[in-house]
């Protein structure tokens, strides 16, 4: 059974009947079980996938429509609820919590016939990006287990990097889909603020977070967005889609696009093999007809710091909830009051979540907020008009999508700024709302390097075009299998 | 450079208790003296607070959950979810 074909090409093989769905899934259940005891990318595996991908076969050979992602094997980051099964936020916090419904993304993506595989380790509540900081262990990198597989999505791209699923949906509050796609070497969108429904996503920080697809092409991806944007009423922040499919435009090509090469986002922190794998792609840009040239945004130098500042302040309001009375762990309340309780409660938070609740704590209080907060939300503020500026002149902006190749588990964890610093080109695009997607463009040491592709808000066609007409012009080999 | 004592009243104000008490400050410290670089932002220029427009929410009314939430509460007794004393 050939795992590689992507998934349109699965799609359509179980609707004209040459690939049973069921057989399809169950060879990716086999492998999943055989590689994640090394990989450890899944934190609970499906029970009932092969009996839903029967359920697809089905309904091919009655004739019934099976949907647009028939048979499609997918994995779902563990801070997205799936109804039924446990969503623990890779926190000993939420290790028994079962989630009473689906998130719409899950709804969506179940009545369009694809199949859930299991839900994918993260970082403890998404604040990681390395997902060193989950409860249960760190994922590895399938291309080298001893590098970190990035975060915090990393189980969603470890997953399909490692043919253990053919797409998952990740979280991306601030690179989070991006920077692990970067270092599996698979495509990942984050997609436009609005466009996709947040509805059954664990909170982190709401005003710039959003779910979407990692999947091993630009086109996937596409099918994926198609089917789960748009306005949901779960959901106010949600966005009216109207328009083409994403996928129907994939072929549109580049030719005559204006491309900014972000100066500030491809510096002297810059890692030569990252620099050098970004002149390539700059270059094949420029082979498939665009036109590239540098372009500064001055204000990126603050984003880092303005990103972590607004994210702590939502971070430590969301976190409130875990108190073990609606949320949490439960231990009996005997002997203890209020105050204690809770107190005990949160002992089960790791240590990167506590301290971005104390964080949280500290920048939007009297006497820090004019310093802190206030300043954060002007950087954002700037940043949007700068984009702006820049989205008049150029239809794409790009650059690495992290500083950085993939690196050894535990080399950095316990220096927070540095781990700062590897979303240094990512935060930009959820400050602004705007969707941003990395693709593999080279290897370097046996290793992917992604670009980082951004445009306006609601260009996410664009840049999926743009990455489907660079993947189809590199063609970068698979994962070593 | 943010006082231990600060960072010990915050920590007890949002009801965490560290257990590596000397490192757990050192990074909180250093985590937020990075950001100390939003000093050089200047400008008096007002600032945006929300996402998305207000007058994008929906109706304020009633609309119940179809799923029966109350077999998620672990710790109940007699129809009440139980608690710890408040006083």
């Amino acid at each position: 059974m050939d795992l590689d074909i992507s998934a349109l090409e699965y799609v359509r093989g179980v609707k004209n009947g040459t690939i049973l769905a069921e057989e399809f899934v169950a060879a990716t259940m086999d492998r999943l079980r055989a590689s994640d005891g090394e990989i450890h990318a899944f934190l609970t595996v499906s029970d009932d996938a092969v009996e839903r991908a029967r359920d697809v076969d089905r309904r091919v050979r009655s004739g019934q429509d099976p949907g647009k992602c028939a048979g499609i094997p997918v994995s779902i980051k563990d801070n997205i609820c799936v109804c039924g099964g446990t969503t623990t936020c890779a926190s000993m916090m939420l290790q028994k919590y079962v989630s009473p419904y689906d998130a719409t993304v899950v709804a969506r993506l179940k009545e369009q016939g694809a199949v859930i595989v299991g839900k994918t380790n993260m970082d403890e509540f998404a604040m990681g990006i390395t997902t060193e900081f989950s409860a249960f262990g760190p994922t590895k990198n399938p291309w080298n287990t001893k590098c970190t597989p990035g975060g915090s999505s990393g189980g969603s791209a470890a997953s399909v990097s490692a043919r253990q699923c053919m797409v998952s949906l990740g979280s991306d509050t601030g690179g989070s889909i991006r920077n692990p796609a970067s270092f599996c070497g698979v495509v990942g969108l984050k997609p436009t603020y609005g466009l996709v429904s947040r509805y059954g996503l664990v909170s982190y920080a709401n005003s710039i977070e959003q779910i979407g697809p990692l999947a091993r092409t630009a086109a996937d991806c596409a099918l994926i967005l198609d089917t789960i944007a748009g306005r949901d009423l779960h959901d106010d922040t949600t966005l009216q889609v109207g328009g083409d499919s994403y996928l129907s435009r994939i072929e549109d090509g580049i030719e005559g696009l204006r491309i900014g090469v972000v100066q500030e986002m491809a510096g002297k922190s810059t890692h030569p093999d990252v620099s050098s794998a970004m002149r390539h792609a700059v270059s094949k840009l420029e082979s498939l007809g665009a036109s590239c040239e540098e372009v500064s945004l001055g204000t990126v130098k603050y984003s880092v710091a303005a990103y972590y500042t607004i994210t702590a302040a939502e971070a430590g309001s969301n976190l409130a909830r875990y108190d073990n009375l609606r949320y949490g762990y439960s231990m009996p309340p005997d002997g203890y009051e209020f105050n204690s309780y809770v107190t005990a409660a949160r002992e089960m938070l790791g240590p990167e979540v506590k301290r971005r609740m104390i964080i949280g704590g500290f920048v939007p209080s009297a006497g820090h907020a004019g310093r802190y907060l206030l300043k954060a939300l002007k950087v954002r503020d700037r940043l949007i008009l700068e984009t702006e500026r820049a989205f008049r002149r150029y239809d794409l902006l790009v650059s690495p999508t992290v500083p950085v190749p993939p690196f050894e588990l535990g080399s950095k964890i316990d220096d927070p700024v540095a781990l700062f610093l590897l979303d240094a080109n990512t935060v930009t695009a959820n400050l602004v709302g705007a969707p941003a997607l990395s693709v593999p463009v080279a290897l370097r040491d046996g290793l992917p390097v992604g670009l980082q592709i951004m445009a306006k808000p609601m260009g996410d066609a664009d840049v999926l075009k743009a990455a489907h007409a660079l993947e189809k012009a590199i063609n970068l080999k698979a994962v070593p299998t | 450079m943010v006082a231990e004592e600060e960072i010990e009243r915050l920590a007890a104000m949002m009801k965490i208790v560290v257990t590596d008490h000397r490192e757990h400050v050192k990074k909180v410290r250093r985590m937020i003296e990075y950001f100390d670089i939003l000093d050089e932002v200047g400008g008096d220029e007002e600032v945006t607070t929300t996402a998305i427009p207000l007058e994008m929410l929906r109706d304020d009314a009633h609309a119940p959950f179809r799923g029966d939430l109350a077999r998620s509460i672990k710790l109940q007794e007699d129809g009440h979810v139980r608690v710890p004393k408040m006083m």
